[in-house]
């Protein structure tokens, strides 16, 4: 079901050095798909005094086109909040009683007062639980920052989510939301975050993302890492489709292994994570296994599985006097790490941008153009040649019709990656 | 089956050590790590003096690989030599010895690496000598003191 590849199979290391980073590419097959995962769908919905008119207006309508597509194998809850959440409907399976029930709850949805998500998040995962044999996700909408309540307290309600496994699929409509707040939410959670500028496309997004969800084939997916006694793993972090810090548990069953959890995984999706091992030096001239990577999931049809890796996905070390083997990089591991540079200058210059320092802000969100250029990131590029020009003679400036809709999409979607061809 | 470079047991017919990593093929007891020790080929004691807006560090090269680069709590890139500089990559650069010699490597950073205000090819490894005056980002530099 799953491929796991690594960036090289070997790499050879100068006398002395102990880092050893790979690149390892985790898809799952095509052609051999398996059966759709049954899904709990969670439909949270932002009612804020800000959300008053057009918005609240959209958000009942692409609430009500999701209920419309939901099936009966699927549990739903729909959720709305503003300083305080109210289950409008659920859990309930997707019959059409149920449906039509939740439609009308949805119906008479009304804007006002403020903006808690936290409450919002609670209530959807103590409405949908936890079940592995399930794809849990939860549809987020909102049209501002989180603003009535301690940031601390929606970062506990998110890490709730994460245990839970429910990814959430976060949008913010217009341009007032924060976009880090967004960015945490999917990022702890491997769900996603996106803008939606005006009212109109709200139905269209969650249509596209539900569309999206229904091809989930895998749940709980983990990747296993085996490594000899010695080696740590000092870091982890998925580069594509954008970047992600992942965190990792010991394996209770190996003290030589670790667990790192994927979230979801729909049939021929790929997914890079960029590895830093710390490993024990040794003599040159020999080589060394490193890392043997291996997965465990959960299908509809099959249940639990666990899948070993054949020598050819494996990671080997060998310390060299040849200095000009051990200078090779490797090109997956170079690639990424520009793309990080590049989504670290995109935030650093929006906060300069934020702060109202115009040159700081020209001078990295100018070197982010320059690495997204070079790196072949068409959409980070594009993204950026909205903020920033070069005038006719090749100065950076900042564009002085650039508006909130492209200041936001570039921070909601700083860490979208490129995989190198 | 026992480990010739481990000496941990292993199960029949296991292709690489369980514990360390090794094939598991008669081999001779790995040599213990070769390293330059803290001089040079020609008996030198080697010092990279960092200079940054913060001020000045002294830093004695003991012959195992230093990464220099910005230090990042959240991805845990924690470089033996941490540069306080926005414009340097995490993994900026790394200096190492080889056959007595030492060398830096500049690993592919996004903004380069000059070697006495010439920039130096990345991925490539350089010998660097006695007052060679390395410059990374917009304020640090690290000289290279060889007594």
């Amino acid at each position: 079901m799953f491929t796991v590849t690594p960036s090289q199979n070997l790499y050879y290391l100068r006398p002395g050095q102990n880092r050893l980073q790979t690149v390892l590419s985790v898809q799952v097959d095509k052609t051999n798909p398996g059966t759709k995962a049954r899904l709990a769908v969670g439909i949270v919905l932002d009612r804020s005094g800000s959300m008053e008119g057009k918005k609240i207006q959209a958000a009942r309508e692409g609430a009500i086109k999701v209920l419309h597509a939901l099936d009966e194998e699927t549990t739903f809850v729909v959720v709305s909040f503003n300083e305080l959440a109210q289950v409008l409907y659920g859990p309930a399976p997707g019959t059409k009683e149920h449906k039509r029930r939740a439609i009308a709850a949805v119906q008479a949805v009304q804007a006002g007062r403020g903006t808690c998500m936290s409450t919002a998040l609670n209530a959807a995962v103590d409405a949908l639980g936890q079940d592995q044999t399930r794809a849990s996700k939860i549809l987020f909408l909102t049209d501002g920052k989180n603003e009535s309540e301690a940031r601390q307290v929606l970062a506990q309600a998110v890490q709730r989510c994460a245990q839970a496994q429910i990814s959430v699929h976060a949008w913010g409509v217009g341009t007032d939301w924060d976009a880090a707040e967004l960015r945490h939410i999917a990022d702890v959670t491997y769900g996603s975050a996106d803008i939606i500028p005006t009212p109109q496309q709200i139905e269209a997004a969650f249509l596209a993302a539900f569309s999206q969800i229904r091809q989930t084939t895998i749940t709980n997916a983990r990747l296993v890492l085996w490594s000899p006694v010695g080696v740590a793993l000092k870091e982890m972090q998925q580069v594509f489709p954008r970047i992600m810090v992942l965190g990792w548990e010991q394996d209770p069953t190996n003290a030589q292994q670790k667990i790192v959890s994927l979230g979801t995984f729909a049939a021929g999706e790929q997914r890079d994570y960029l590895l830093e091992l710390e490993v024990p030096v040794a003599a040159s001239g020999q080589q060394f296994l490193m890392l043997r990577p291996g997965t465990r999931y959960f299908t509809a049809g099959l249940g639990e599985q666990e899948e070993k890796s054949a020598r050819q996905q494996w990671v080997f070390a060998e310390w060299t006097e040849n200095l000009a083997l051990a200078a090779q990089l490797d090109s997956q591991v170079a690639h990424y790490t520009h793309q990080e540079e590049l989504s670290q200058a995109i935030l650093a210059g929006q906060e300069a941008l934020a702060a109202g320092d115009r040159s700081r802000a020209t001078k990295l969100l100018g070197l982010a153009l320059e690495i997204s250029q070079r790196t072949g990131n068409e959409q980070m590029t594009k993204l950026l040649g909205n903020l920033v020009q070069r005038d006719s003679n090749g100065t950076l400036r900042l564009n002085p019709e650039a508006d909130a809709v492209a200041r936001q999409t570039l921070a909601i979607h700083a860490g979208r990656t490129t995989r190198l061809l | 089956m026992v480990c010739a470079h481990c000496q941990a047991s292993n199960m029949d017919g296991t292709a690489f050590c369980e514990a360390c990593g090794a094939p598991m093929l008669a081999l001779a007891p790995a040599a213990p790590p070769t390293s330059a020790g803290t001089t040079n080929g020609a008996g030198q004691t080697i010092m990279l003096v960092v200079v940054s807006p913060a001020g000045e560090m002294r830093v004695p090269f003991s012959g195992q690989e230093l990464l220099c680069g910005r230090r990042d709590e959240r991805l845990r890139i924690y470089p033996e030599i941490a540069l306080d500089d926005p414009a340097a990559s995490r993994r900026h650069l790394a200096l190492f010895s080889q056959s007595g010699q030492l060398y830096v490597q500049d690993l592919e950073s996004g903004n380069g690496t000059k070697l006495n205000q010439v920039p130096i090819a990345s991925g490539v490894p350089i010998e660097v000598h006695h007052n060679d005056v390395l410059s990374i980002g917009e304020h640090v530099t690290i000289r290279v003191e060889m007594m």
